[in-house]
């Protein structure tokens, strides 16, 4: 009967637009959940303690080996969950406390206001991503937050053109135009008739960064830009990997990139699948 | 109806405003934000008398509205300003890695380019078959990656378990061509040193495919997308009647007409590929603008670092420029 449940729901989930990137990036995401919250409880060893030999292969004792100092590569790998999500997740709601608010403004209110800030935010969504985030964390040096911040501000003039676009359409609407005529007032329009129609992309935009940001937020620890050491980060733990690679030691750099991978397929299914079901005629092809 | 002149010479108006902001960007971030970088380069133990010897130096005792002016009008100038580790001028330490990656860049756009176009095509003309659905998987896995990762595995496989390519620098020691453009393949080539290009292109290899593929998803999905909407019209229905060849229908008619918007992406891309070369140049040794700015970066050479963010904005909204131009010139739709 359990068996049966099981397969119903995966039925009901399957079905409908985007259903299976929107399964399988779940499932993804599910897994990274568990290893976040449970991280103490799953890793077998310290993870910034030498606990073995140094370039252990992978073993019954360390299924990924162990590093340069004899740190377990496995115990690193799971703990790595924590920063990279800690800082995945801080900077994309970042920057669109910063970007949806201030597209709102602009788009409802247009004018000069609005032309001003759609040529700063398109400038710097020119500019290349990274290398933006580089030059603000060697600025602002190491730390959590000091990376969450200069992921953070290269998505905000993503947060604030989509929401922007949106809201300067949506707002001539007939029914927003009718709530007017009835006496609504802005707060009023803003909150209960634009924000609505405007939710879903945020939510689309929301997803797809998680992944960029994840992806960022390795690149730069891989610089050494990232969270300062021996906190175990799989961007670090690649660069620090790296150096031992012409000696064939596979496993310091094989699993920390694969979790990368991993998370950040999980957020980009996710938000690929969210993006088909709630914003349908764009996918009608 | 305007005319093509009228347009380039609005696009290039239209572009100052945009650079203007970028370097004020810039500014804000590397001089307004860190605080005091007095200390920055001289170290927490630095004495007072030094750290007001370097700002006399540098220039930052005076207020910064007057920082700001002087440094928008150096770069009116060519002058991006000195290097505080090497004390020359900040713009020819660029310029001298700049081939690096253009060589680099160039490479990596064109193994893109051919891979999203061939695999984008083939599957638009497959649409929703397995062929397809596994290339749709494909574009999503390769945006995962993370390109300094697909490096090192391409590294470990090639380089040390096949011994096929070597995994780092741009060259062999002494095999350096004589220096015309600072492109080595197309030096070698003008030189007629066939050792050296073939060592070059072996070193090239290995970095440009990492770029190439992470990049090719993005191509994919562009030109497939735009592949089907083509593919709907009559034209290509006119074409099939008359009885043209699939491929050359597919290939020739449509492609030419699914690729406008690909190139006015490319502007885009342009900012993804560079950003993805740091971390390329990097995993690779290679000696490039990207490598450059990390190292300066661990010297804490601020001005160095700006030099390089600035040369950066510059690059892409030239770039940006030189790609609408384009659309202009190929689609006179695009002027109105």
């Amino acid at each position: 009967m359990e068996f049966r449940g099981i397969h119903i729901l995966l039925k009901r989930l399957l079905k409908g637009r985007g259903g299976i990137a929107l399964t399988v990036g779940g499932v993804i995401l599910s897994f990274f959940m568990v290893l976040f919250i449970f991280a103490p409880l799953i890793a077998p060893y310290n993870p910034i303690m030498p606990v073995g030999y140094s370039f252990s292969p992978p073993s019954r004792e360390f299924i990924m080996g162990t590093d340069n100092l004899g740190r377990d590569v496995f115990s690193r790998v799971v703990w790595g969950t924590r920063i990279a999500l800690t800082i995945a997740f801080t900077a994309t709601l970042f920057a669109a406390l910063i970007g949806v608010p201030l597209g709102f403004i602009s788009g409802y209110r247009g004018g000069i206001f609005d032309r001003v800030m759609s040529l700063i935010m398109d400038s710097i969504y020119s500019f290349p991503g990274l290398i933006l985030a580089i030059a603000i964390a060697a600025v602002l040096g190491p730390g959590v937050v000091n990376i969450s911040l200069s992921i953070a501000t290269i998505y905000i003039p993503t947060y604030f053109r989509v929401v922007r676009n949106q809201v300067s359409s949506v707002k001539s609407e007939l029914y927003v135009e009718a709530a007017r005529a009835l006496g609504a007032d802005d707060w009023t329009i803003l909150t209960k008739y634009i924000f609505r129609s405007v939710l879903p992309s945020i939510l689309v935009i929301l997803s797809m960064n998680l992944a960029d940001a994840v992806l960022t937020e390795a690149g730069l620890s891989f610089l050494g830009l990232g969270a300062p050491p021996p906190t175990p980060d799989w961007g670090f733990d690649l660069s620090n990997g790296q150096r031992f690679i012409l000696q064939n030691r596979w496993w310091m750099v094989f699993y920390p990139g694969l979790m990368i991978v991993l998370l950040t397929l999980g957020f980009s299914l996710f938000g690929e699948g969210l993006d088909e079901r709630f914003n349908p005629r764009l996918k009608e092809r | 109806m305007p005319s093509l002149r009228s347009y380039v010479l609005t696009r290039f108006i239209l572009m100052i405003p945009m650079i203007l902001i970028l370097l004020t960007f810039v500014f804000i971030i590397l001089r307004v934000l860190p605080g005091d970088p007095a200390s920055a380069i001289l170290g927490p133990k630095a004495s007072p008398e030094q750290k007001a010897e370097i700002r006399e130096k540098l220039g930052l005792d005076k207020p910064i509205i007057f920082q700001y002016f002087s440094y928008l009008g150096g770069l009116l100038k060519g002058d991006f300003g000195r290097s505080m580790l090497t004390r020359r001028p900040v713009l020819d330490e660029i310029l001298e890695r700049f081939p690096a990656t253009l060589e680099l860049t160039i490479f990596s756009l064109l193994i893109a380019f051919i891979l999203g176009l061939f695999l984008g095509v083939e599957s638009s003309r497959r649409l929703g078959s397995s062929f397809d659905e596994a290339f749709r998987f494909y574009a999503v896995v390769v945006y995962a990656l993370p390109v300094f990762w697909l490096g090192m595995m391409f590294q470990l496989l090639f380089g040390v378990k096949l011994g096929f390519f070597p995994v780092s620098g741009r060259i062999s020691p002494l095999m350096e061509p004589e220096h015309i453009t600072g492109l080595y393949l197309l030096d070698s080539l003008l030189t007629m040193n066939l050792a050296s290009f073939l060592n070059s292109l072996k070193h090239l290899f290995l970095p440009s495919l990492t770029l190439g593929i992470v990049l090719s998803g993005v191509f994919l999905r562009l030109v497939r997308g735009n592949m089907v909407e083509v593919l709907r019209l009559d034209f290509i229905r006119a074409a099939r009647a008359r009885g043209i060849s699939e491929r050359r229908v597919l290939y020739r008619h449509a492609l030419k007409n699914a690729l406008i918007p690909v190139i006015t992406m490319l502007g885009l891309e342009f900012a993804l590929l560079l950003g993805g070369a740091v971390l390329t140049e990097t995993t690779f040794s290679w000696p490039g603008v990207g490598t450059f700015l990390i190292m300066r970066i661990r010297y804490r050479d601020f001005a160095a670092v700006q030099g390089v963010i600035v040369f950066y904005a510059l690059l892409v909204a030239l770039v940006s420029v030189i790609v609408d131009m384009i659309c202009a010139f190929i689609d006179p739709r695009v002027r109105y």
